[in-house]
């Protein structure tokens, strides 16, 4: 699993790896949970792309209803068949619809409307239905209120969703699901029972300058160190928010282009807005570097 | 048997330390034990947490546990693993015939003997004397001397730290492992029928023609007469020795457990607990400053929790006077319905808070969760005393890092006559100065400390008076309940003013107290961090 996921340029630890491949045998949903920007979206698209199986994504937002996340009838297109087949049953010799009367012609046409030929499948009946393994990925569960998680519950435990006049689809081959969460509220017991739990946390710095080193590899030894440790600090500090791994990334892509040798260096402390995204962390840490750069001189 | 106890043993552990673990996860965890290489500790390890935590909070808990659990497991390696898992019971069937195969474990069974006594504190030469000693005492049928031994194994644990201590169970598979329980029952049958050979041949082992000469001649001729007997008699000795042996193991079991459970009581082990059990009053700095950690998330989810219940109306009231006007657009048919917008009232928050030395705290703690989550009322307003009580709401207000909270909190010690709290001054001054500018009957009023006045008069008059122009008036209290009206307590006095007295120990305790505030009742279920 692991050397799978490293290969579509995803570094797993042990942990990961072994969380990854007990929910693959398993067949069950992994709850992936931490900070924003430690990777977790990424690795689902990693599996997915490991596995060599679609990727299904289902954004939660607040308000996220059934008919965007599980399926929907096709309003228009249902119209649409009624009014054919009523022109259809207009009698030619003028007078009344023959639709009104004739009641075995307005069952077939009942029928007809609620078919598999009239239903949006959203992403999680897609996931559901599609003759082939996928990866389905619910994005920030957290978001979504409380209520709505248990849309989730036949899902993720069954792997089928029921419509009433249909009845119960199963699922043909078992996707691989993903949840992720940003930790905002807790999510409820019946949910994470139905789950194994995977905490994503900040990477340590040698599994973040191995990280960069995979995206850079001409990038100086020293560089990465330097980085590596500053971004650690940073995320010990009190931020509004803390410095993820992919913006770690872009800092490091910055200083590369800028040829700057260390973190300290004119240049580099001009893109530091790469890492700080709200003024008053900027504010913050510009003066903790400018303290530091005294001490040093001294 | 014994490995599977060790997995229940540990989930009864975790559930000790307030992390919930259901069957479904602990069945979730049986299935992965099956899927994963055993013989990695860290993969196991994985397994488990992937399987039973299912908070962040509780990661480190389980870690703690996990080290002391399963190091015997590391210290002693590949081999007694593999050996343990051999002792597993039928849910790991597929892994014993698996491990059999695989016949390296054998060769390692000594070393990882050697592992255990050294732990245990036990020598070789002493094992083998304890085990010459059982296979003498069941042949002579001595109990006391069965009694004896067992409590002498067992006294060997005494010597294992409190914090350390695994389980009963394991302790005794164990022993019986250690002093091959099994061998014993093999060398027993051997000196049956030995026994039952008119003349002694000398093909036993050495070990039974040494044993057979510290037995008495009396008691050789009593079993060899018996064993003479022939099946009858062969039968009736197997069956003795065995009921001897089960009684061995039964006092060995028993006698472990006394000793485990005097050293647990020795240490006051306590479970580990979750950041969000950390007493406000009992946590040292090590665990305010993990507490702290925890504010700026808690804060987050009860600003979520609030939120959701105050707009959420059961009934929306359809605004006839709007719809009416907007139908005109389509000849009189009401095409949309318009609705009446709803004004939830969120309640309106006055603070109290003692922050003399013995609470400042849990003050600290609270006010800072209720101002981090001011957006969520309609007002906050926050006043602080020692003695001379303090308007701090413009100082409190917006986020604020928790060292700015530090130096306001300063400013009630500054303004301090005596040093230390009095109630019924700090009432005195609120009602005579903020009271009729503070209050309306939308107010809860929310009284913080340890209601311990120094025998200063407690003036619950006052109190009443503001209860009489307020909606609510809660008092939260952070020491245990039971240390309530002892010495210059005296939340009885104010109690009988107050709506509630609430026992906030707890980060936990106090973040359900907030969740109330908002009046709805518990749908999220308790807030654990």
């Amino acid at each position: 699993m692991k050397d799978k996921l490293h290969q579509v340029g995803y570094l797993a630890d042990d942990y990961i790896a072994t969380s990854v491949m007990l929910a693959i045998k398993l067949s069950k949903p992994i709850l992936l949970e931490g900070p924003a920007g430690t990777g977790k979206t990424e690795l689902a698209k990693a599996v997915s792309k490991a596995l060599g199986n679609p990727l299904i994504r289902l954004q939660c937002y607040e308000g996220l209803d059934e008919a965007k996340a599980l399926y929907e009838w096709d309003y228009a297109k249902q119209l649409l068949a009624i009014q054919i087949a009523q022109r259809n049953a207009l009698p030619t010799d003028g007078g009344q619809s023959a639709l009104g009367d004739d009641n075995s012609q307005n069952v077939k046409v009942m029928k007809s409307i609620f078919s598999e030929d009239f239903l949006l499948t959203r992403p999680l009946l897609q996931a559901i239905t599609s003759r082939n393994q996928v990866v389905l990925l619910i994005d920030e569960v957290d978001r979504i209120d409380i209520e709505m998680e248990a849309l989730f519950l036949e899902v993720l435990s069954d792997f089928q969703v029921s419509i009433p006049e249909l009845g119960t689809l199963t699922a043909v081959s078992q996707p691989v699901v993903f949840l992720t969460s940003n930790d905002t509220r807790d999510l409820s017991e019946a949910l994470k029972r139905r789950c194994l739990y995977l905490h994503l946390d900040y990477p340590t710095p040698e599994r973040e300058a191995a990280i960069i080193r995979m995206h850079l590899p001409d990038i100086d030894d020293y560089l990465i160190n330097e980085i590596t440790h500053f971004v650690a600090s940073l995320r010990e500090l009190d931020l509004e928010k803390p410095p993820s791994i992919s913006e770690t990334l872009d800092y490091a892509t910055a200083l590369v282009m800028l040829s700057a040798s260390h973190i300290t260096d004119e240049e580099a402390r001009t893109v530091i807005n790469l890492l700080l995204k709200y003024k008053s962390d900027l504010d913050k840490v510009k003066i903790m570097l400018e303290k530091g750069l005294e001490a040093k001189k001294e | 048997m014994a490995a599977f106890d060790m997995f229940t043993d540990f989930v009864a552990e975790l559930k000790r330390s307030d992390i919930p673990v259901s069957v479904v996860e602990e069945i979730e965890l049986a299935k992965a034990l099956e899927m994963i290489d055993l013989s990695s500790l860290l993969e196991l390890k994985y397994a488990m947490m992937a399987t039973l935590i299912k908070s962040s909070a509780h990661i480190e808990v389980f870690e703690l546990l996990f080290a002391k659990y399963f190091s015997v497991w590391q210290s002693v390696g590949h081999e007694s693993l593999a050996e343990a898992v051999l002792l597993q019971d039928s849910m790991f069937s597929s892994y014993r015939s698996r491990l059999a195969e695989n016949q390296g474990f054998q060769n390692g069974y000594y070393d990882a003997n050697l592992n255990h006594r050294d732990r245990l504190d036990i020598s070789h030469s002493e094992l083998e004397a304890a085990k010459r000693i059982l296979l003498e005492a069941i042949l002579s049928g001595d109990e006391r001397a069965i009694a004896l031994l067992a409590k002498s194994l067992a006294a060997k644990l005494s010597n294992v730290a409190s914090e350390k201590i695994i389980s009963n169970s394991y302790y005794l598979s164990l022993f019986s492992r250690l002093l091959g329980l099994d061998e014993v029952k093999r060398l027993l049958g051997i000196a049956i029928a030995s026994l039952g050979q008119p003349q002694r041949p000398d093909k036993g082992s050495d070990e039974l023609t040494s044993l057979s000469d510290s037995l008495s001649e009396k008691r050789i001729k009593e079993l060899a007469e018996i064993a003479q007997l022939g099946e009858v008699g062969a039968g009736l000795l197997a069956r003795d020795f065995e009921s001897m042996l089960a009684k061995f193991t039964a006092l060995l079991s028993s006698e472990i457990a006394s000793i485990i459970s005097a050293i647990k009581k020795d240490g006051a082990e306590l479970p580990p607990k979750t950041v969000g059990n950390f007493e406000f009053l009992r946590a040292d700095e090590n665990e305010l400053n993990l507490m702290r950690k925890e504010l700026k998330p808690l804060s987050g989810i009860l600003a979520a929790r609030l939120k959701k219940t105050s707009y959420r109306g059961k009934y929306k009231k359809v605004n006839f006077h709007s719809t009416f006007r907007k139908s005109l657009a389509t000849q009189g048919v009401p095409f949309n319905l318009l609705y009446k917008r709803v004004n939830a009232s969120k309640p309106e928050i006055t603070v109290i808070a003692d922050v003399s030395g013995s609470v400042a705290s849990f003050a600290r703690f609270s006010l800072h969760l209720i101002t981090a989550i001011a957006d969520e009322f309609d007002k906050v307003n926050s006043f602080i005393f020692i003695d001379e009580i303090l308007d701090v709401t413009k100082q409190s207000k917006g986020r604020k890092d928790y060292a700015e909270m530090e130096d306001f909190i300063g400013l009630a010690a500054a303004a301090s006559v005596k040093g230390h709290s009095d109630y019924g001054y700090a009432l005195q001054a609120f009602t005579d100065r903020y009271m009729k500018n503070v209050l309306s009957p939308r107010t809860t009023v929310i009284l913080l400390g340890d209601a311990r006045s120094n025998y200063h008069p407690p003036r619950p008059d006052l109190l009443a008076a503001i209860k009489k122009r307020s909606k609510n008036l809660y008092f939260i209290n952070p020491e245990p309940r039971r240390y309530w009206n002892t010495g210059d307590s005296i939340v009885d006095v104010y109690g009988a003013v107050c709506d509630k007295v609430v026992e906030c120990r707890t980060l936990n305790q106090l973040a359900d107290f907030i969740d109330t505030l908002s009046g709805h009742t518990g749908s999220f279920g308790a807030i654990s961090l």
